[in-house]
């Protein structure tokens, strides 16, 4: 048993100390590299930092390596190899951005020559949504106006999206979103002082598209997007409860008498196909390579939710049962959405040379600083 | 904004016609029943609905009472009165004079077996102008009347309906009569007619006015139902003269052998439609209370003979056991008829709408039903002057069952559709 131990200590010892020698090696050479580099001693640098970029560098190792390298053959004049050095840079981390402030002139020339913004970012999102009734024509069955109030009900929403890259801060968005949403009309004054409540909660699935345009430096980068949507409205249900409020006079006495019941399917009342436009904003959060997120939307309906041919029927075609039972007949609305959601997104990194390097910006950020 | 937002096209009340304009169904009263017996189109545009409501009389007591409502054609309300008779009052029957005057009549309840009529004119607001009683008694002993018709003639005005006095006619019937069809004329300030007017036919053990129609200033035509001769109810008609009595016989009876017609409207058919007489009611074999639609039209001079008959026809329609026979008939201005019953085929009485043609044929693949959990019952049937349909009766609303006025608007087709 003793015995075991010992052999187990051992080679634990062992691994731990292979690996720091190596990773003290490795931090070695790059010191070295770097002394070189400074002594003027450009090309015996990529020999001397092979092996640690193939195995030992840490990622911040690494970067730092691809950098001198790229640095020695800029210098070496070997744009090739300059070129794949700061490609490794960029893949190694993809959200390294060359400066004048910190970098040669002309390092900062070549990376105009590359970029590692995602082709795509996909994301995932949820959280929670209020939804706000635009009547169009209020329709019920009383003969004057009645007192009404939209009660706001909270619901959730959760989806997948992907942002397609036009550059650094630019993107097409585009979502599909699963979501619940409801509201709560109430509406008073009926037959003098009856009451009547209808909660109406309706499943959707969004397909938003939007132009979105995002900070793409610091570790939170606020953004910001409009564009609009596709609006599928999958099911609907309205849970209806009607007061009389005061049935002295009916055969019935005593205190007030409500009318209520099963929820009402109201799908076959609704628009399948519905449209919005949208504006929202929030703001990244860089953690590693990735980026959690909250974001602010409003979207706003554009159509028309109900069936106009439907709206008085049941589906079977017969008056509907909820305008004896209940007095209710449904409003033309639309229907406004705001939603809060915290997503997580993950870049799809690219680093690769692009067609037209734009150099322009580095003279002017250089004339800018000598003036 | 608002130039992307109509670009990309948003639905608004600029874009989407306001659906009331075309059709509604809307309820009328406030607390407690009320009830929707019949409806006339004014000259102005809009609707005055007639009917019953619940309310309070003086003494803090629940009375039915007449009530009457001003629609535009959207359904909003103009105005709305309750005329107190003190005492239970229900509506029968509405029609706008020739001069703009509202005519009504109703019965006054003063026990639930014995009651008198009550007829007003009204000005077009709703303010009473004068108003009548129909009360009689036998012997001391006061007699049942009620109303189902009110007829503006040329000088005045005709109440039809029937009565439990049985000495109004001239000879008393047998001992198991026990119901005379009325027609009591008045002048037009609603003073009662002078007794030259016989205001009482009864040649049935039981009959009942339904409807009566002035031809000239000495001809009349009435019409009833009655189960004299044959022992079951037919429909009747008699030529009545200036006087008010018949000249015609009695003996002008459309009907099916065995069955009971029992009349419930009478409308004058227009050029349009075959000038003549268009009688609706319902049919219902004397073995079975299962009833169908039954209607006749007769031709505009009448012989009160088998010539008279444009047709006269059952439909094949099971109407169930209705808790309230009543038919409603309007001419359409372009041809055919409107026809609104009661059906209960399924237990719960609701509306039946339906059309026919000039020669009585139905119009319509299907009927068009109306009505709730619980039950309806209708008014009447008018067609507005854009070509929608209007319908006034009665729903029964939420878990208490109370009742409302309900008048529903639905386009040509009776659909809640432009």
């Amino acid at each position: 048993m003793k015995l075991k131990s010992v052999a187990v200590g051992f080679i634990l010892s062992f691994v731990t100390l292979t690996s720091f020698g190596q990773d003290t090696g490795c931090l070695s050479t790059l010191a070295l590299a770097n002394e070189e580099f400074n002594a003027g001693r450009f090309f015996g640098i990529p020999s001397l930092l092979k092996q640690c970029l193939d195995n030992g560098f840490s990622t911040e190792q690494k970067v730092q390596a691809y950098h001198l390298l790229t640095q020695a053959y800029l210098i070496l004049d070997d744009p090739i190899a300059a070129e794949d050095s700061y490609l490794k840079l960029l893949q190694a981390d993809p959200e390294y951005i060359a400066s004048p402030e910190k970098d040669p002139i002309d390092l900062v020339y070549l990376s105009k020559k590359f970029t590692a913004t995602p082709i795509f970012t996909p994301h995932i999102r949820g959280g929670t949504n209020v939804s706000f009734v635009r009547t169009i024509h209020e329709i019920n069955t009383e003969p004057y106006p009645v007192g009404r109030s939209n009660g706001i009900r909270p619901a959730l929403q959760i989806g997948l999206g992907v942002d397609w890259n036009i550059n650094d801060n630019l993107s097409i968005g585009g979502e599909g979103l699963f979501s619940f949403k409801s509201f709560k009309v109430t509406k008073t004054g009926l037959s003098g002082d009856d009451r009547q409540e209808a909660i109406e909660r309706q499943v959707w699935v969004d397909v938003p598209i939007y132009v979105k345009y995002r900070d793409d430096f610091g570790k939170v980068r606020p953004f910001g997007y409009v564009g609009a949507a596709l609006n599928l409205l999958l099911g609907s249900t309205a849970e209806l409860r009607t007061e009389n409020v005061s049935p002295s006079l009916s055969e019935t006495t005593g205190s007030q008498v409500p009318t209520e019941g099963p929820n009402i399917k109201l799908g076959y009342k609704r628009n399948l196909i519905n449209r919005s436009i949208l504006i929202g904003g929030g703001a990244y959060y860089k953690v590693g390579k990735n980026f959690v997120f909250a974001d602010i939307r409003y979207m706003a309906g554009l159509s028309n939710l109900v069936k106009e041919s439907e709206n008085y029927y049941n589906e079977d075609g017969s008056l509907s049962t909820t305008i004896p039972r209940y007095r209710w007949t449904g409003d033309y609305y639309r229907l406004d959405n705001l939603s809060v959601s915290i997503g997580f997104v993950k870049p799809l990194y690219n680093p690769r040379k692009i067609k037209r390097a734009n150099t322009k910006k580095v003279m002017r950020d250089i004339s800018k600083d000598n003036n | 904004m608002s130039i992307v937002i109509t670009t990309i096209g948003c639905d608004t009340a600029s874009t989407i016609d306001p659906p009331d304009e075309s059709f509604f169904l809307k309820f009328y009263g406030e607390e407690g029943n009320q009830k929707g017996v019949d409806a006339v189109l004014n000259a102005d545009g809009t609707i005055t609905l007639y009917g019953s409501t619940e309310a309070r009389d003086v003494t803090g007591k629940k009375v039915k009472q007449l009530y009457l409502v001003n629609i535009q054609q959207n359904g909003q309300l103009v105005w709305q009165r309750i005329i107190d008779t003190g005492k239970n009052t229900t509506a029968k029957d509405i029609e706008l004079t020739t001069d703009g005057r509202l005519v009504i009549v109703g019965d006054v309840e003063n026990t639930p077996t014995e009651r008198d009529i009550i007829i007003m004119t009204l000005s077009l607001d709703g303010s009473e102008i004068s108003r009548a009683l129909i009360a009689y008694d036998t012997v001391g002993q006061p007699t049942d009347e009620t109303a189902n018709s009110v007829t503006q003639t040329n000088d005045g005005f005709i109440v039809v309906g029937s009565t439990s006095n049985l000495e109004l006619k001239p000879i008393k019937g047998t001992t198991n009569d026990i119901r005379d069809a009325l027609h009591v004329r008045f002048n037009d300030d609603l003073t009662i007619y002078p007794s030259t007017w016989r205001r009482a036919h009864g040649p049935g053990d039981f009959d009942a006015g339904v409807q009566i129609i002035q031809i000239s200033p000495t001809q009349f035509y009435f019409f009833s139902y009655t189960n004299t001769q044959t022992g079951d109810f037919n429909y009747s008609i008699l030529g009545l003269g200036v006087d008010g009595e018949t000249n015609s016989p009695d003996s002008f009876l459309p009907g099916i052998p065995g069955s009971n017609e029992i009349l419930s409207s009478v409308i004058i058919s227009p050029v349009q439609s075959g000038e003549g007489y268009v009688l609706t009611g319902i049919t219902n074999t004397t073995s079975s209370t299962a009833t169908d639609l039954f209607i006749v039209k007769l031709r505009k001079s009448l012989t009160f003979g088998a010539t008279d008959y444009q047709f006269q026809k059952s439909f094949s329609v099971n109407l169930g056991t209705l808790k309230n026979v009543r038919t409603s008939a309007f001419a359409l201005a372009s041809s055919g008829f409107l026809i609104l019953t009661n059906e209960n085929s399924t237990g719960v009485q609701k509306f039946y709408l339906t059309k026919i043609t000039n020669d009585g044929t139905l119009a319509w693949a299907s009927p068009i039903i109306y009505g709730g959990e619980k039950d309806s019952s209708i008014g009447s049937v008018l067609e507005l002057p854009d070509g929608s349909i209007g319908m006034v009766g009665t729903f029964s609303v939420g878990e208490d069952g109370e009742t409302k006025m309900v008048f529903i608007k639905v386009n040509k087709e009776g659909k809640f559709s432009k």
